[in-house]
């Protein structure tokens, strides 16, 4: 696993490659992740993997408590797009048109199907 | 008993910032969480304990005072001894309540706002801040005072307002973007008085509290660019254009500010910016 650095997205506010260093990968997506980004949920799954198997009802904040525990920042990060979305005055425009038109980068979905683990040298 | 045996685990820094609360410092936030982490338990609701802290002084210096004159009497020598106990455990007592941290601002507030900043700040970035923990119910405080006059039962009511600016601070985030804040804590505190029968004062305190949020963020223009809804940033430096955002947060009984406000506040600035594209 050296050498290769965490595919996941960290950032509250911001979003940015999480850039380090790889402890597994992700059973689910095959996406080098590191230690902090794997769920406690589920075994070797990634906190974006484990989203899509289990949806939340609603989006809670996370307790603020719970700062150092893993996913909090996800947590956040989540339960911010949901309380910007539900407040948001104004409806969709052209500018969230346009984020349509491009596949999102972190989207596994659109890795390209090589049959081998991205690990793989 | 336990935030007085948690004394010993702590670094010389963090038993002066207990004693002092105040601190100006620029250190990563993983070095200030390092700090503040271990205050929690000697975090208390704001306003308790000042006659009990009053009442343990006095009571010290009373019972060291007897029993020094206890020790120098002829037959005293045994109860001027635990009478020296008696007043050391009550400074002992007053130690403990001078090390309280009024308020409960870190474990919901600043420590959880710096988890937040550790995650948007690139690995090296430091973060500078002014904190206060002396609590705002102080008398340099105080902004403001009005008699009430009757009300109840009570024939005397006070209004004091008090605006504490315990936290200041700036940082720069991953995408540039600069943030400077100042967060204020206000106050108002209503004391009704009455006599009762004996003749003994007796007073009732309701105490209001809200938290206001002046947030300065600085977006970088070769990135960002304001939205078609926001209108024009209030200042333009050349390198980044800033929003000033506002907003005031009312507390419960017993809460105090969280971090999950300041992001929502810095958030709703970033809903007003659109990404140019520009280099990372």
């Amino acid at each position: 696993m050296s050498g290769l650095r965490c595919q996941a997205k960290r950032g509250v506010l911001t979003l940015r490659r999480c850039d380090e260093p790889v402890d597994n990968v992700c059973s689910k997506c095959q996406r080098p992740t590191c230690a902090a980004h794997f769920s406690p949920q589920a075994v070797l799954t990634c906190f974006d993997c484990a989203a899509r198997q289990s949806p939340a009802p609603e989006r809670v904040r996370p307790e603020m408590t719970d700062y150092d525990s893993p996913g909090w920042s996800y947590g956040m990060r989540n339960w911010l797009i949901y309380s910007s979305a539900r407040d948001a005055a104004v409806s969709f425009d052209r500018n969230d048109e346009r984020s349509f038109e491009h596949a999102r980068d972190d989207n596994p979905a659109s890795e390209p199907e090589t049959g081998r683990s991205l690990l793989d040298s | 008993m336990a935030a007085l045996l948690n004394l010993f685990s702590l670094t010389s820094e963090q038993r002066r910032f207990l004693w002092r609360k105040q601190i100006v410092d620029t250190r990563t936030p993983a070095a200030w969480l390092e700090l503040f982490r271990p205050m929690g338990p000697y975090e208390s609701d704001p306003g308790k304990g000042g006659c009990l802290a009053a009442f343990l002084a006095l009571g010290a210096a009373g019972l060291l005072c007897a029993g020094v004159v206890n020790l120098f009497s002829r037959h005293g020598l045994l109860s001027g001894v635990v009478l020296l106990l008696l007043g050391l455990g009550c400074g002992a007592g007053v130690g403990a309540m001078r090390l309280r941290l009024r308020g409960r601002r870190l474990e919901r507030g600043l420590n959880p706002l710096l988890a937040a900043l550790r995650e948007d700040m690139a690995a090296d970035d430091k973060v500078t801040l002014t904190v206060d923990m002396r609590g705002a119910e102080r008398k340099a405080n105080r902004i403001g005072r009005r008699d009430l006059g009757a009300r109840g039962s009570y024939p005397e009511a006070v209004e004091i307002t008090f605006a504490d600016n315990w936290l200041q601070g700036d940082a720069v985030l991953a995408d540039g973007t600069k943030l400077q804040w100042e967060i204020t804590e206000y106050v108002r505190l209503e004391v009704r008085t009455k006599r009762n029968a004996r003749g003994k004062s007796k007073s009732k305190t309701r105490r209001r509290m809200a938290t206001h949020l002046r947030i300065d963020a600085g977006w970088r223009k070769d990135r960002f660019a304001l939205t078609e809804a926001a209108g024009t940033a209030v200042r333009d430096d050349g390198r980044r254009f800033w929003l000033k955002l506002r907003r005031t947060f009312r507390h419960a009984t017993g809460e105090a500010f969280n971090a999950g406000q300041f992001v929502q506040t810095v958030a709703a600035g970033y809903a007003q910016t659109k990404p140019t594209g520009g280099a990372a």
